[in-house]
């Protein structure tokens, strides 16, 4: 099963690529919300995307509206795992179509508990 | 809520046991010597109901040991962009936990690394320090310095054009 990990910090990517790779999902990475579209295109597959919130470029909420705007991605969970711990925020991501959000710092059981909330729980699980 | 030295330390420490794995204490000085050392000093500024600056320093030894936890390979194979990598997106995340307790709503920027000898930091607008929590980790300094505005800042005109 393919995800995709979409941060514009490569420490967080390597951090959450290698907990979602211990599930078994396929992991591509993304730098932006606008990267994460060119490579949502090339995986059109991906069940699941980590979304950071503040990133250059294309922000993580634009992208959320981008992709829930797009019919071909309606099968795609997204995650938002960001350090915004603003209510007000939390709610307007789930609005524009977030499944979930995970507040960093988080473990992996944390992140193993939201994919199994969206039925996800892992391909090797 | 408000922003307390001890709120400072618990959700500095909440990181770095969470994220990275090492211990962290509260301690006091000395702390690292920007002016003989090489450090790393991470800042990301919070605009909105409350306009500031939160900023983490340490020495590059220590962000080395935490770029190498967050990358998974060994300190001596850390390179010099990961560990400025690693040390904005720790102070992105320390920060953005302390942002709970300062008034909202308010949006914090990207964060910005310093990585050198004997350089000093200005913070855009009149500023102050509010708070200041020295800590150890593994014996070696990280300090977590708070700066609020004195004065209202004025937003550019590209900073209005991206909270529209």
């Amino acid at each position: 099963m393919d995800a995709l990990v979409i941060d514009d910090s490569r420490a967080m990517r390597t951090i959450l690529g290698g907990m979602l790779t211990d599930l078994g999902f396929r992991v591509v990475q993304a730098t932006d919300g606008r990267d994460a579209l060119a490579r949502l295109a090339e995986t059109p597959a991906a069940r699941l995307a980590l979304v950071d919130w503040n990133m250059p470029e294309m922000d993580g909420l634009a992208f959320i509206r981008a992709v829930r705007a797009d019919r071909a991605y309606e099968g795609l969970k997204l995650v938002v795992v960001s350090t915004e711990t603003e209510q007000a925020q939390m709610a307007t991501a789930l609005e524009a179509g977030a499944d979930e959000y995970v507040m960093k710092p988080f473990t992996r059981a944390v992140i193993a508990e939201k994919l199994g909330l969206l039925g996800l729980a892992g391909p090797s699980a | 809520m408000h922003l307390t030295d001890d709120n400072i330390f618990r959700v500095t420490e909440s990181v770095w046991t969470l994220i990275l794995g090492l211990e962290l204490q509260r301690s006091g000085p000395p702390e690292p010597d920007r002016g003989t050392e090489r450090t790393l000093l991470g800042s990301v500024q919070i605009a909105g109901a409350w306009e500031g600056a939160g900023q983490v320093q340490c020495p590059a030894s220590l962000a080395r040991r935490a770029a190498a936890t967050m990358f998974g390979v060994a300190p001596e194979a850390v390179e010099r962009d990961q560990i400025q990598d690693a040390l904005g997106e720790l102070a992105n995340m320390i920060v953005g936990n302390l942002k709970a307790f300062l008034p909202q709503p308010s949006r914090l920027s990207l964060p910005t690394v310093v990585d050198g000898v004997g350089y000093t930091v200005r913070i855009p607008g009149s500023s102050r320090e509010v708070a200041r929590v020295t800590m150890r980790s593994g014996g070696e300094p990280l300090v977590v310095v708070v700066h609020t505005r004195s004065t209202p800042h004025r937003a550019t005109p590209l900073e209005r054009a991206a909270r529209s």
